[in-house]
């Protein structure tokens, strides 16, 4: 490995792991990457990552949030006011915890609706990254509209101006569900022409969405299947562009595709992995 | 490397598929560290003198690395 590929791999194992690998220690000297070790767990201890995750009920966000971040569940307490919207703890791999601020999308009932819109207020501006789960089907998006243009985006924008909220994602989930349904399941992912098909309509509903919510970037936008583990790299990819200078706090463990794949393919992946990734 | 009860077509499918997650990959570990070294240089007080250090030490390929995505 050279000299760059090993730094790069060794900042990014400090991030997860909050170690310092020995090939980081060889570049950077051995009290350099202490004091590295050092900062990078005082910081993460006094100043988490915090992700917000709002949609309705039954659009995916547990499944999203347990295959994006693969972390373990430690605390859930219910935010004040409702049953529904929760504060939760993850641990992460290399210690220290991740907090999640579960959130149930609005439309449930005008009560609910206040309560919920206040705890919106007050939450979304504290967060590192805003991830707003719905499934990726054009007939739902009329309300999910309003949600953005009346609540989500002023929330965010707090002393923030008018323009684009750099911190928001729009997670378009369940896409395997989309017509036509040719799923390989041997390979656990789509054929050619239902891949086509999903990237055309997600597309599709970016410039719709993007279009009419002011502030609201395309590029913030990704599709995606949780249940399927399809393209789970690519929202991440799209939550470290959204997270900034934090984005190196979150945990990047997202959930293999191939596991839910038949053996032989397990088999193949396995092999493959060891001869071209050293393992 | 082959597998009786796989294609050729589908070994192909699925050498594809691992690509593109190296890619992934590469893409994540490339933007997690320029958020790192970009949130060192901004702490300033107990991180200068190391983002110093490490910028000293990993210079030859530092600012490269820094305007990929900041």
């Amino acid at each position: 490995m050279d000299k760059r590929t090993s730094f790069l791999r060794g900042i990014f194992e400090l991030t997860q792991s909050g170690k310092a690998s020995d090939g980081l220690r060889e570049i950077l000297g051995n009290e350099t990457a202490q004091q590295l070790e050092t900062l990078v767990s005082h910081e993460r201890a006094t100043n988490p990552p915090k992700v917000a995750v709002i949609g309705k009920a039954g659009v995916g966000k547990t499944t999203t949030i347990n295959n994006l971040f693969s972390a373990e569940l430690k605390v859930s307490h219910a935010l004040r006011g409702t049953s529904e919207a929760h504060h939760k703890e993850y641990g992460l791999r290399g210690g220290g915890v991740m907090h999640v601020i579960d959130m149930p999308g609005l439309g449930e009932g005008i009560a609910e609706d206040k309560v919920f819109e206040e705890i919106y207020r007050e939450e979304l501006p504290k967060v590192d990254v805003v991830l707003y789960v719905m499934q990726a089907d054009e007939r739902l998006l009329g309300e999910d509209q309003r949600i953005f243009t009346d609540v989500v985006l002023p929330a965010m924008r707090k002393g923030n101006g008018s323009g684009k909220v750099k911190q928001l994602v729009v997670g378009l989930n369940k896409v395997d569900l989309m017509e036509p349904r040719q799923w390989n399941t041997k390979l656990n992912h789509p054929e050619p022409e239902m891949a086509d098909t999903i990237a055309r309509r997600c597309r599709d509903i970016t410039k719709r969405l993007a279009g009419q919510v002011p502030g609201l970037a395309a590029e913030s936008i990704n599709f995606y299947s949780a249940d399927r583990r399809y393209r789970l790299d690519d929202l991440m990819i799209t939550l470290i562009g959204a997270a900034g200078k934090a984005a190196w706090k979150l945990p990047k463990d997202t959930a293999d595709p191939f596991e839910l794949a038949a053996p032989e393919v397990q088999e193949f992946v396995r092999k493959w992995r060891a001869e071209n990734q050293g393992g | 490397m082959s597998t009786v009860q796989l294609t050729s077509a589908e070994e192909q499918r699925i050498i594809e598929m691992l690509r593109k997650e190296d890619r992934d990959r590469i893409e994540v570990i490339l933007r997690t560290a320029s958020a790192l070294l970009s949130w060192l240089a901004d702490a300033v007080g107990l991180a200068a003198d190391l983002y110093r250090k490490i910028r000293n030490v990993a210079g030859e390929f530092w600012q490269a690395l820094r305007s990929l995505f900041y």
